[in-house]
């Protein structure tokens, strides 16, 4: 494999892998928000929703910018 | 998703694996945390930032506003008692150790009450009583307590119950004298909880269950244990404490209170009592 493919091949790892940890995080933080609006202060009394969201948004802007990056090739 | 490269195709395997299992960390932490299975649970505040757990002290007017010193936020009791509220946990535990920060310059004495009515009633448990700990008399310690004597007759808590003198003027402080000597043995009118008021040179022996508290860098660190099941729970799920220091306002003085750690405890979860606790919920 030549050095380009590797490096190709790295980057497609890099950013599958993203773009399963934000469909990970947007379900585990549905799931919780769910939780903790049932049962108010379940999770949000002892974990921050809130940070949890902004990781979210952080995972999703890789995601989109893979995608981006796709649409500009 | 195949990779060229065995490694990645490996290495793409695990890393999913790792994804998967993080909310499920997740999840059981909280579950922990709501639940306990360790059986202890710590609720602490700190008057830096405000917790889920442990509302503000109040009524506000007789308080004075937080303040911070050298990075140590704290909040100073001018008035005889102030209140704080708790969530209370989501499984039931066995006691409440309730544990506060403070400095008291001048107070004679700073109790910890938990409310266990409706109708606001508080029992009350001794967290500094300054009489007690300048007393110069005669001190036998043992599991039952503490007793203090003026002129030293007893020489140990099982002597003092046999022989119980119903003619010496006696000072129970967080003690039940009760529980040891029979009803027709105690006068009741010689037997007088420790008030801020009292004279301690018209009494004769001191019985009490206090502790003094402990000293760290310029705080002093007091604690005490309620049984968890006295504690009235409200219809919005809370547990109701009061700090209280007879005489505070009188004096003028004030209680500077740097932080308030509440530990619940109880035996941890085994696989034994969770077989239980499912059996008996699913009403096997």
């Amino acid at each position: 494999m030549n050095q380009e493919n590797k490096n190709k091949e790295l980057s497609r790892f890099f950013f599958n892998n993203i773009a399963f940890l934000f469909y990970a995080l947007c379900l585990s933080f549905v799931f919780l928000l769910l939780i903790d609006t049932f049962n108010p202060g379940f999770v949000s009394d002892y974990f921050s929703l809130n940070l949890f969201k902004y990781i979210c948004l952080g995972v999703g802007l890789v995601w989109v910018f893979k995608n981006v990056n796709k649409i500009v090739k | 998703m195949k990779y060229q490269s065995k490694f990645l195709s490996f290495f793409d395997k695990l890393v999913k694996i790792a994804i998967c299992l993080l909310p499920l960390i997740l999840l059981s932490f909280v579950i922990e945390k709501n639940y306990a299975f360790s059986g202890h649970k710590d609720y602490v505040y700190d008057f830096e930032k405000d917790s889920p757990f442990i509302s503000h002290l109040e009524p506000w007017n007789r308080l004075s506003p937080i303040s911070e010193e050298d990075s140590v936020y704290s909040q100073s009791m001018k008035d005889d008692s102030v209140y704080f509220n708790v969530k209370k946990p989501l499984t039931s535990f066995e006691k409440i150790t309730v544990k506060v920060t403070y400095q008291n310059p001048s107070a004679e004495m700073l109790d910890v009450g938990l409310r266990i009515s409706q109708k606001d009633d508080y029992l009350k448990l001794p967290l500094e009583s300054k009489l007690i700990d300048s007393l110069q008399w005669s001190k036998l310690e043992s599991a039952d307590g503490i007793m203090y004597q003026k002129n030293k007759e007893f020489s140990s808590f099982e002597d003092f119950y046999q022989n119980f003198p119903p003619d010496k003027k006696i000072i129970s402080h967080n003690f039940n004298i009760k529980k040891h000597v029979s009803e027709e043995k105690t006068n009741h009118q010689n037997i007088t909880p420790l008030r801020p008021s009292i004279k301690i040179e018209n009494f004769d022996i001191v019985v009490t269950n206090y502790k003094t508290p402990t000293t760290s860098s310029s705080w002093q660190v007091a604690k005490n244990t309620f049984n968890y099941g006295h504690a009235y729970v409200d219809e919005n799920d809370m547990m109701r404490f009061m700090l209280a220091a007879p005489g505070l306002r009188q004096e003028g003085a004030e209680i500077k209170i740097e932080q308030i750690e509440l530990q619940f405890e109880r035996a941890p979860y085994t696989a034994g009592t969770a077989i239980d606790k499912l059996k008996k919920f699913f009403k096997l």
